[in-house]
């Protein structure tokens, strides 16, 4: 019995180092060219703990949005409306903070309340037309993505909304015990309540179990729609989530945030190894996937790359992580 | 003796943890069709994908017409003679026959790229008289049946002229007539010289085709025989390296109560009226020609697909199921037909497939008690002998067999009482083909009751303690053990035999 369970430990650490080995070095190469570059150029210091809470504190939104984006891509789907969910959650909320009477924190909180459960309507909508009504979730979500992004516009004008009270800026700006940046804290919190949901629950194995053969699945009584339908509820969800902190952040509720980010989400998700046919990912894997991209932006800032130069490297990245993930398929 | 097309000479291949092969030989002369025979995993098919190109050897020489050649790739295997056709066929669904036999060397209008859209079909249809198979050359592979589409592989093959042409196991998917027209076709292209090397699980076959038999048992050669000197029993016993003393281990138990019981079942359009009951303790046939419509009547009491009309009993309670769920929830388990696409969850592993079925019975609160899961896993495979190094493993690396074995072990986790096998033999060696009915009996002294679909009518008269027989979407018929014949079977499958006429 103790055997068959150690080998079994083995088999998983083994599976581990193979899918997180290559990332994970990849990562530190980054460090440390960016620290050797920095220092050639009198710039020391990338590897410290201040650059990488600021690294962090980056990532913390994408990273909110790219746990919901892993579910629905291990389910073998997509989400393209999270960049325009974040945009309407963000407005919506600061439209009634806006509206709010005193005192703020009421109704900052009533704000992102309706703003959360807004976000829970529009994936469980997404939910619907990709189970009940079988249309392609590709093609769901962009209807949603132009139809939200237009609400949003609509909902304020097309102008932001500000200021807005200090104490909204909290989610996006605030610091526990000094250091820790509040968004950093929601972002491990998000991630570990997503890497506990998809490993530990039943929910995350058929989420993956669906992702892996849906027909299967189906015939093995998973209730593929439920399943489904919660997955992009969750992603909704998150997708607000991060608009918030982003609002927050800012200052300022922009009906144009978000623009074009669902595709950098799913880009980070792609990084970290989640297949975009389904079945395969891990919000391990999405975490250092979005380290990677992260700290290779700020590292190239840290070096004096400017943002053309950014997106041409960031491409190259991308390919590069898919090929690896072709190489050790094989 | 005729010439030698090819020789395969002290071929070896290793994967990891495994050797596939251990210099292994084979050879094939000129208008001979060779039989390539062995258990799951004994190497045939990797043979055969280093002979196609498709896979390099570690050692060893393939010579070609006598001349030594490195078969590098499919292409240069294609150019050197050799085609091979898999059991998923590598047509294009949506072109149609023509466009598919010429795939890659469409006939061009003088030097321009555009395709002579009148030659390839004249072509293909030159091809296809030369067969003596009749097929409209314009129609898309995908309103093609299987035998048709497995016609539209062999005119690709014969339109390269090929020498060398490999089949693996073509006669899975066939129905008894187009498998008679499929040997026809086979004595033919043997009659022009070429040199056929055919695997099959099922025995009959090699008598009534092959020339020669080859052997293989764990990476390793056995024997090269005529097929003139062989018995059934020979080859039985090379294949599985020992005396298979019960084909069909067959227990009689007492019959006992109704478990599951259907009425007027009906689909529209597919089946009609079907009704039937089982017992406890008892293993019902469902048989029938491809096309009389089981799978889809064992889908539809599964809930897999809807009824139109019916009503179904467990344990003489009507019950509504209108999905796999509901039915799994009333202690009704499917096996499907085709495991790989509609069974298993291949990236998944050995455990998560196991428990995928009863995951409820793992949880505490929302978490899957995951010690728990693993001592499951563990002690199914340790039960059921499932072949493979820790629960852990992704259950694509396992061999057919061994897949079959774990969707067995989801069924018997379920405690389902009631189990309905949709071809469970299918693609499985001889010597777990045992195991596997060895399984059923267990389930049928637990109280269980099994309901076995199958075209196999060895396997339907050696296990089953009554036939049902479908023909058409209909029932056509009950047979006992004791009146049960082929001839019989036969007579009410093609719709002969009106017992109540």
């Amino acid at each position: 019995m103790a055997e068959g369970a150690g080998a079994a430990r083995m088999d998983s650490l083994r599976r581990n180092l193979w899918t997180f080995g290559p990332l994970v070095a990849a990562l530190f190469l980054e460090l440390a060219v960016f620290e050797m570059i920095g220092r050639s150029q009198d710039n020391p210091g990338f590897t410290s703990f201040n650059t990488m809470m600021m690294v962090l504190n980056q990532s913390a939104i994408f990273g909110v949005m790219a746990v919901g984006m892993t579910f629905v891509i291990i389910t073998g789907g997509i989400d393209l409306s999270v960049g325009s969910l974040m945009a309407f959650g963000g407005v919506l909320s600061a439209t009634v903070v806006r509206h709010g009477q005193s005192p703020a924190w009421v109704w900052i909180l009533l704000g992102w309340c309706a703003a959360l459960g807004v976000g829970m309507c529009a994936g469980s909508a997404t939910g619907l037309l990709v189970t009940r009504l079988r249309i392609p979730p590709f093609i769901a979500t962009l209807a949603l993505m132009s139809s939200l992004r237009g609400l949003g516009n609509l909902l304020t004008d097309g102008k932001p909304i500000s200021p807005l009270p200090p104490e909204y800026t909290w989610l996006g700006r605030g610091q526990l015990f000094g250091e820790l940046p509040v968004s950093v804290v929601l972002f491990m919190l998000v991630l570990a309540a997503g890497f506990v949901l998809l490993n530990h629950t039943r929910f995350g194995r058929y989420t993956r179990a669906i992702g892996g053969n849906e027909e299967s699945a189906r015939l093995s009584g998973v209730p593929v729609m439920r399943v489904k339908w919660l997955v992009y509820t969750l992603c909704g969800a998150l997708a607000v989530m991060a608009g918030l902190m982003l609002t927050s952040r800012l200052g300022s509720g922009d009906p144009k945030i978000g623009l074009g980010d669902e595709l950098s989400v799913i880009a980070a998700v792609v990084v970290g190894g989640t297949s975009l046919s389904g079945g395969r990912g891990s919000i391990a894997g999405t975490f250092v996937g979005l380290l990677v991209v992260s700290v290779l932006n700020s590292g190239l800032n840290w070096i004096g790359v400017e943002t053309f130069g950014q997106q041409v490297t960031l491409g190259l990245v991308i390919l590069a992580a898919v090929l690896l993930d072709r190489v050790k398929g094989e | 003796m005729a010439d030698l097309l090819l020789e395969m000479r002290g071929i070896t291949k290793q994967f990891p943890g495994v050797l596939a092969l251990d210099d292994v030989s084979l050879d094939l002369r000129e208008g001979e069709v060779h039989c390539l025979l062995g258990e799951n995993g004994a190497g045939k098919s990797t043979l055969m994908k280093i002979l196609a190109g498709a896979q390099p050897a570690d050692a060893g020489d393939i010579l070609i017409g006598g001349r030594p050649a490195a078969v590098t790739s499919p292409a240069r295997a294609r150019e050197l003679g050799v085609s091979m056709i898999y059991q998923e066929f590598n047509l294009s669904p949506f072109l149609s026959v023509a466009e598919n036999i010429f795939l890659g060397r469409e006939p061009r209008i003088g030097k321009t790229p555009f395709i002579d859209g009148a030659r390839l079909r004249r072509d293909a249809e030159e091809v296809l008289r030369h067969m003596g198979v009749t097929l409209d050359v314009r129609l898309p592979v995908n309103r093609l049946s299987v035998a048709q589409m497995q016609m539209v592989e062999i005119a690709k093959a014969v339109s390269v002229n090929a020498r060398i042409l490999v089949m693996d196991e073509p006669s899975a998917t066939l129905t008894d007539h187009e498998l008679a027209s499929l040997f026809t076709l086979i004595g033919e292209l043997r009659g022009r010289g070429m040199g056929i090397l055919y695997i099959s699980h099922r025995l009959e076959e090699v008598f009534q085709i092959g020339d020669r038999a080859t052997v293989m048992r764990d990476g390793r050669h056995v024997a090269t025989r005529d097929v003139a000197d062989l018995t059934r029993e020979d080859i039985i016993r090379m294949m599985v390296g020992r005396e298979l003393t019960e084909e069909f281990p067959k227990v009689s138990l007492p019959r006992g109560a109704e478990r599951l019981r259907v009425e007027g079942l009906t689909r529209d359009g597919l089946f009609h009226d079907v009704g039937f009951s089982l017992h406890a303790g008892e293993i019902v046939g469902l048989t029938g020609l491809v096309g009389s419509r089981r799978t889809e009547v064992v889908r539809a009491i599964f809930g897999a697909d809807r009824l139109s009309a019916g009503r179904v009993f467990v344990d003489g309670r009507e019950v509504a199921v209108s999905s796999p769920r509901d039915a799994i929830a009333h202690g009704v388990g499917l096996l499907t037909e085709d495991r790989k696409n509609q069974g298993l969850v291949l990236g998944m592993s050995v455990r998560e497939n196991i428990t995928l079925a009863n995951l409820g019975e793992l949880v505490r609160g929302i978490f899957v008690k995951g010690g728990e899961e693993r001592r499951v896993a563990e002690d199914f495979v340790r039960e059921l002998q499932i072949k493979t190094p820790s629960v852990e493993q992704a259950v694509q690396l396992l061999s057919g067999g061994t897949q079959q074995k774990v969707v067995l072990a989801r069924w018997l986790f379920t405690n389902a009482g009631i189990l309905m096998f949709d071809e469970p033999t299918r693609g499985v060696d001889v010597g777990a083909k045992t195991e596997i009915f060895r399984l059923m009996n267990a389930l049928l002294e637990r109280g269980a009751a099994v309901l076995m679909v199958s075209s196999e009518l060895p396997e339907v008269l050696g296990m089953c303690d009554r036939i049902l027989v479908m023909h058409e979407g209909r029932l056509a018929g009950e047979l006992s053990r004791a009146e049960a014949t082929q001839e019989r079977i036969m007579q009410l499958a093609t719709g002969g035999g009106r017992r109540h006429g």
